[in-house]
């Protein structure tokens, strides 16, 4: 809602008390020239960098900030409360919740049931993020330099996701008495993600992110609680894991679908130990959409809104809780500068999913499509490179003329004498296993690599004879 | 990567995968470009038709680090052209080792040697197992090492990870004068080919403290001659050590036919003969020799006021060398190699004791300069006859090989190659003697083996390489640093696999220019459906590997064929 719309829908005795608090030179009878006067000052920038910045230090300014840079629409009179009374009492808040409305920060409107709700004008609360982001960037130090060393995650995380459900899929797993799966078959089911994770090792105290937390290392806890949480796995009493009749229709979303639906829960599951991520996150999406920022910096200026949590200090929960996990989620890149200091920035999907601009890339194609046609590679020892963004496409044919390796930058799965000949007892030939190949590799299969398939066909045709 | 998988980044010609593997897509148009960036500090490891391997790690870096590569640079060009962005570990890593060196040096002291660095790496350092013994005093800040271990400590820290920037300069050898040829003895013109001037510049570049590495040429691609040209350019007394008395003596004749030195200059120290001269050429084996604890030859030799010690084929340098070689630090040291992989994985050790790598030339790109003929690689495939098919099915499992190697019907196929090649220079390679005495005598041409005497090889080698004989036989010796010039066809009737570097000197031989330019034939004539193709699948996947297109011929064909 637009500040017009907003000063439109409030009765004249809010904009007087607003004019009042202003000391607004206009008519105090006239709700026209009222609207017009507090029009004419907030459209004003300056006005309003004044407005906020005259305020003394403290409390008070820091829920205008927490407000402006809330992205919801419309707030409860809980949620205002719970903004501004973090420290006070119910009484500082019912003070401050009229100052509130008499500085023209909110407006209480009724929506259409009926009910009320308090709003913030799309324009105000524009250029407050600006302005609130200058002031947080003055806080934070700006590397002047590109980072040598830097790493995007981008949709990595759902992408293992999806491995996970696949290996759930394809395995029968045992979970133990406590519900967590076997340690070989967890370290297995690790091996197979894009982003290495080492299994636990021994842990005194680890609890507060989530169901699973305790028993698995940061990156797969968060998978396997999103999955379990959403039905897509199911721990049976028998002391099996299944894959769930939900997990297909998940997977037909696009990927940054997916992406978001992980960073919503992930800020919800965070929330409890850290009860400011909201915050947090918002005030790092601020500083870092443009530039690269040091990482020790960005520590001085989270460190009012994270607290140490029970076996872990702030710190910690910084880094390893919210830059990392950020990270891990797509959202913010790490990086080195070349003395070694530890940078953070951004990444478009993160500018997206967090400032809501539109991404720098778009790629919105119909999901079916989305598993866009990269070519893989094979090379003469009989290795197949397999793009990440081609594998789920052809997963299929892959597993049953090849094996899997190991997961890297690309997949590499490698054809043997073994798999080709596991491949003709189910139906292929050694012509639909060249074709497949040449298909998918634009055409540049080794020699090497065709005439052994074909002796391998040769001979297979000579044994069945 | 996915979101934004735009056809741009699609484009871009590199994979960099966790492990330190790139592959680089050749037909990129930007393929040139960054394989010369690449170069600069990765390995190449493979060269198969549509994608190279490369691969960089600890070694390849510090390598890169000693010719002044910065870790940016290197990571500019990885990200600049990755198809995906590079794996955080990976990065790391270069920043990491690239960094280390330059964090140890080792500088003149007064009666010691001084290895400088950061405070907590020495303390570290001081308490790696086998350092103490190496260590005079107690300072501090920095750590005295003994005089006599500059070159055990280094090799000691490069096998823990640590790469030690030597500023301690080598001794200025006696000098000697010596110039190329403009016109050889022979009578053919001389002149260093443009890659061979810029290896030689590469070494000899820097001052005294600078100076000592490897040079990493093809096979072919006269490493001899480079090596004759860096004496040449440094003017001092220099040992080359080589692999064989043969190669010795190439050496030699190498260096007289090339440059002014006299023939009283040149000293050969072999169990024949044992001259010390300005520039004398002796073998690993004469240096290790040992009576006792004693190394009589190597204490000989040393201190006889080199400035130069040239280790030809530094890949097949054997262990005890190394150790001596710690005890030669003061000494400029040049390594000559076609590849620095080393199938004993000693690589760290070729790096601390003889130096980095200075140059490098990919054979492709020597192949396609037109300084390497091109080669053609056919596998014929030989059926067996009922009888020896029998003999076969019935063998005991070791000797199956033997008897899929001497199948007789593969005569008649070497009998129409030859057909096919009357004019061509032609090797036939095998391993069982008894195979190769067969057809020497069936084809009345030379043959020589293991068990030729020394002068009688020389002999046939001579007369081979002057066109008197236009076809020999060879047994495995002429895998060996040996030098037939112009064959053009090679023929291998048997023989095992062996290892990556034997196939590579294999088709050395073949991979000098021909005279009118045209292409060189590698076959491997192998009985079809034995142990004997299965050797042939690793040469193939090697050959594959080293870019060379393979093309299967059917012994039919060729016996049929009217050449």
């Amino acid at each position: 809602m637009r500040l017009s719309e907003c000063l439109n829908s409030s009765s004249i005795d809010t904009l007087r008390k607003i004019a009042k608090r202003y000391s607004f030179d206009c008519s105090l009878s006239s709700k026209n020239s009222l609207m017009q006067e507090i029009m004419a000052h907030f459209n004003n920038r300056k006005f309003i960098e004044e407005a906020f910045s005259r305020q003394e230090a403290g409390e008070y300014r820091e829920a205008v900030s927490h407000l402006m840079l809330d992205r919801r629409k419309t707030f409860s009179r809980e949620d205002v409360l719970a903004m501004i009374c973090r420290t006070g009492s119910l009484q500082d808040g019912q003070e401050r919740m009229q100052r509130l409305l008499a500085d023209g920060w909110i407006y209480l409107l009724n929506s259409k049931g009926g009910r009320q709700f308090y709003y913030i004008p799309d324009d105000l609360r524009r250029t407050m993020c600006d302005y609130l982001a200058q002031i947080l960037k003055r806080r934070v130090k700006i590397a002047d330099q590109e980072p040598i060393v830097y790493r995007d995650e981008n949709f990595a995380l759902q992408r293992d996701l999806i491995a996970f459900l696949n290996f759930v899929g394809k395995h029968s797993i045992r979970i133990t008495k406590d519900g967590t799966i076997m340690k070989r078959t967890l370290q297995q089911l690790l091996s197979l993600f894009e982003i290495s994770e080492e299994p636990l090792g021994k842990v005194v105290w680890r609890f507060g992110y989530g169901r699973r937390f305790h028993d698995y290392p940061d990156r797969f806890a968060l998978i396997y609680d999103y999955c379990f949480a959403h039905r897509l796995i199911a721990e049976t009493a028998e002391g099996e894991l299944l894959l769930t009749a939900n997990a297909q229709e998940w997977a037909l979303q696009s990927e940054q679908a997916r992406s978001e639906d992980l960073f919503r829960y992930w800020r919800i599951l965070y929330r409890r130990p850290i009860p400011q991520l909201k915050l947090c996150i918002a005030t790092i999406a601020q500083t870092t959409k443009a530039d690269w920022v040091h990482l020790a910096s960005m520590n001085e200026l989270l460190a009012p809104y994270v607290r140490d949590y029970y076996y872990e200090r702030a710190a910690a929960i910084m880094e390893k809780r919210i830059y990392q996990m950020l990270v891990h989620l797509g959202l913010l890149a790490y990086g080195q500068l070349a003395c070694g200091t530890e940078v953070i920035r951004l990444t478009a999907f993160g500018r997206g999913a967090l400032l809501e601009e539109a991404m720098v890339v778009e790629q919105e194609q119909e999901p079916g499509e989305q598993a866009s046609k990269v070519p893989i590679i094979v090379q003469p020892n009989f290795d197949l490179l397999v793009p990440v963004e081609s594998y789920e496409r052809i997963a299929w044919e892959l597993d049953e003329v090849a094996d899997l390796i190991r997961i890297d930058v690309m997949r590499v799965h490698r054809i043997t004498q073994k798999s080709v000949q596991r491949a003709f007892e189910i139906g292929w030939t050694d012509r639909t296993v060249l074709d497949f190949l040449r298909e998918e590799s634009d055409s540049m299969v080794p020699g090497n690599v065709e005439r052994m398939i074909e002796q391998w066909g040769r001979a297979a045709q000579i044994g069945e004879m | 990567m996915t979101a934004m998988s735009s056809s741009e980044t699609l484009r871009k010609p590199l994979i960099v995968q966790s492990d330190g593997t790139i592959l680089l897509e050749v037909a990129h148009p930007r393929y040139q470009q960054v394989r010369d960036q690449l170069l600069h500090f990765a390995d190449l490891v493979k060269s198969p038709e549509h994608f190279h391997t490369y691969r960089i790690g600890a070694l390849s870096l510090w390598q890169a680090a000693s010719v002044g590569q910065s870790p940016e640079g290197v990571l500019s060009v990885l990200h600049e052209h990755s198809r995906y962005s590079l794996p955080l570990a990976l990065q790391q890593m270069v920043l990491a080792e690239m960094n280390k060196y330059g964090s140890l040096i080792l500088i003149p002291g007064d009666g010691c040697h001084i290895l400088q660095g950061d405070r907590d790496l020495l303390a570290a350092i001081r308490h790696l197992p086998g350092m103490a013994a190496h260590l005079s005093g107690k300072r501090r800040v920095e750590l005295q090492i003994k005089e006599s271990a500059r070159g055990s400590v280094k090799r000691l820290l490069a096998s823990y990870g640590y790469p030690v920037l030597d500023r301690i300069g080598h001794v200025q050898g006696e000098r000697l004068s010596i110039a190329l040829r403009k016109k050889t003895l022979t009578g053919n013109a001389f002149l260093l080919r443009s890659y061979q001037q810029e290896a030689i510049e590469s070494f000899s570049a820097g001052g005294i403290g600078e100076g000592s590495g490897v040079i990493v040429l093809p096979c072919g691609a006269g490493k001899t001659v480079v090596g004759i040209g860096v004496i040449a350019k440094l003017q001092t007394n220099t040992l080359v050590l080589t692999p064989n008395v043969l190669a010795a003596r190439q050496w030699i004749r190498e260096l007289l036919d090339k440059t002014n030195v006299s023939p009283d200059q040149v000293g050969e120290y072999t169990a024949e003969k044992k001259d010390v001269r300005p520039i004398t050429v002796t073998t690993y084996q004469m240096l290790t020799y040992r009576k006792g604890e004693e190394h009589p030859h190597f204490a000989q030799l040393n201190g006889c006021g080199w400035g130069l010690i040239i280790y030809d084929e530094v890949h097949l340098l054997p262990a005890p060398i190394f150790r001596l070689t710690a005890d030669v630090q003061s000494t400029r040291r040049l390594g000559l190699t076609a590849t620095l992989v080393r199938e004993d994985g000693a690589e760290h050790d070729v790096f601390a004791m003889i130096g980095p790598k200075r140059y490098e030339v990919p054979w492709k790109a020597m192949e396609a300069d037109g300084y390497l003929a091109q080669a053609r690689c056919y596998e014929v495939q030989v059926k067996m006859s009922g009888e020896w098919q029998a003999r076969y099915e019935l063998a005991a499992k070791r000797q199956k090989y033997r008897l899929a190697s001497l199948n007789p019907a593969k005569v008649e196929v070497i009998l129409s190659l030859l057909q096919k090649h009357r004019g061509d220079r032609v090797l036939i390679i095998g391993q069982y003697l008894e195979q190769l005495h067969d057809l020497a005598t069936r084809l009345g041409v030379p043959v020589v083996t293991g068990r030729t005497k020394l002068e009688a090889r020389e002999e046939q080698f001579r007369r081979f390489r002057e066109g008197q004989s236009s076809v020999l036989i060879v047994s495995k010796v002429a895998n060996v640093a040996l030098d037939l010039p112009d064959a053009n066809v090679a023929i291998q009737i048997s023989g095992t696999f062996g290892s990556r570097q034997e196939e590579a000197q294999r088709i050395g031989r073949i991979l000098r220019p021909n005279s009118d330019r045209s292409e060189s034939h590698f076959y491997t004539v192998v009985t079809r459906g034995t142990v004997d193709c299965e050797m042939a699948d690793r040469r193939q996947l090697f050959l594959t590997e080293q870019g060379y297109s393979y093309r299967l011929l059917d012994a039919e064909e060729i016996c049929l064929a009217k050449w």
